[in-house]
């Protein structure tokens, strides 16, 4: 599914930083702890987490996502926002809390 | 000297954790220089203080501090008083979730004879209002100095959590485990990157204070300055790295 249309599926989204919006990802990730989501997730699968630290856009960079989305409402820190901007990863919140949000991209055939 | 040390005060911690009774620990370890830490308080510093005078043990007053991210953070105040106000602002951001001391433990505030003056209401192993970074940066505001905590630990780590020390951040030192050994703490070597690093204790009961959970310095004598001056190498000072002089 391309990010796009991923978004667009999704009630209460705020998109942060628009980007590679025409990618395809079949993939989802879901984690909070840094060092776990390096050591464990795949490459290029969307990211669901509630980490908003700047170092969620190196983690990102390291492991080709193509979207963060920050779940519970996260807002990203400023910090986030400005390099995802820069790196080109896509950004954007989620009014709903994690689980419920994979359920969703989980039905809309997001899984790895 | 041990940068990490818990009282009664803290839930997790045993009951053997009395003011005279760390200092005499101390004393028969050899340990000259140590931070008491208790969790997002510094209710017993004074009593440590008290009970250290003239022991021969210098006792910095301490927080450890949880972040909003569940990350620790050791705050090391230059006096008491700087403790207690530092204190504040954490007592501040502190959820007012009540304690069950059944279920968590006892958070005891104490005199210099171990004399109990009170209980301390709310849960103090909780994350506070701030971000690690906010807490790293409140610290220095306050005169005081900031170490990350057990950097090696699977949780309530800041590489656990955030996966690596920003080269910009400005704490002042980073803390291994007294548990790991020589080659294990090498391994973590790589992720301090400059910054000086001590060993601690993390002492939740007597026996875990011992010289070798403890990181030897050159100072002139043992005090906060002198700490101060020899994380940055000033004129001398300077922290050996810790598991050079042991053989296990």
């Amino acid at each position: 599914m391309k990010i796009r249309d991923i978004l667009e599926n999704l009630e209460g989204v705020t998109i942060h930083v628009a980007a590679g919006e025409d990618a395809e990802t079949t993939r989802g990730f879901v984690g909070d702890l840094l060092s776990f989501v390096m050591g464990s997730a795949p490459e290029k699968a969307l990211w669901v987490t509630i980490q908003n630290h700047v170092n969620v856009a190196a983690v990102a960079l390291l492991k080709e996502v193509p979207l963060v989305l920050l779940a519970s409402g996260r807002a990203p820190s400023p910090e986030l926002r400005d390099q995802c901007h820069r790196e080109g990863i896509a950004l954007a919140s989620v009014d709903m809390d994690s689980f419920e949000v994979c359920g969703r991209l989980y039905a809309m055939g997001v899984h790895n | 000297m041990d940068l990490h040390i818990h009282t009664v005060l803290s839930p997790c911690a045993e009951l053997d954790m009395g003011a005279p009774d760390i200092i005499s620990r101390c004393r028969k370890e050899d340990i000259d220089l140590i931070a008491i830490t208790d969790h997002n308080s510094a209710l017993n510093c004074e009593a440590l203080v008290k009970a250290s005078s003239g022991s021969g043990v210098e006792v910095i007053c301490g927080l450890e501090v949880q972040s909003s991210e569940d990350i620790h953070v050791l705050c090391l105040m230059p006096d008491l008083g700087k403790a207690r106000a530092f204190e504040e602002w954490v007592r501040k951001r502190l959820p007012p979730f009540r304690n069950i001391p059944g279920k968590f433990g006892d958070q005891i505030v104490i005199d210099e004879e171990n004399h109990v003056i009170d209980e301390f209401e709310f849960l103090l192993v909780q994350g506070i209002d701030a971000t690690a970074d906010e807490i790293i940066e409140e610290t220095r505001y306050f005169g005081g100095l900031s170490i990350l905590a057990h950097i090696d630990r699977p949780a309530y780590s800041y590489v656990a959590v955030l996966g690596m020390i920003p080269e910009n951040l400005e704490v002042d030192a980073v803390e291994l485990s007294g548990r790991l050994s020589a080659s294990e703490a090498l391994l973590w070597l790589e992720k301090a990157g400059e910054r000086p690093v001590v060993r601690s204790s993390d002492a939740h009961t007597l026996k875990d204070i011992s010289q070798t959970r403890a990181t030897t310095a050159l100072l002139e004598e043992p005090s906060f300055y002198e700490l101060g001056l020899a994380l940055k190498g000033i004129d001398g000072r300077r922290v050996l790295w810790p598991w050079g002089q042991d053989n296990y």
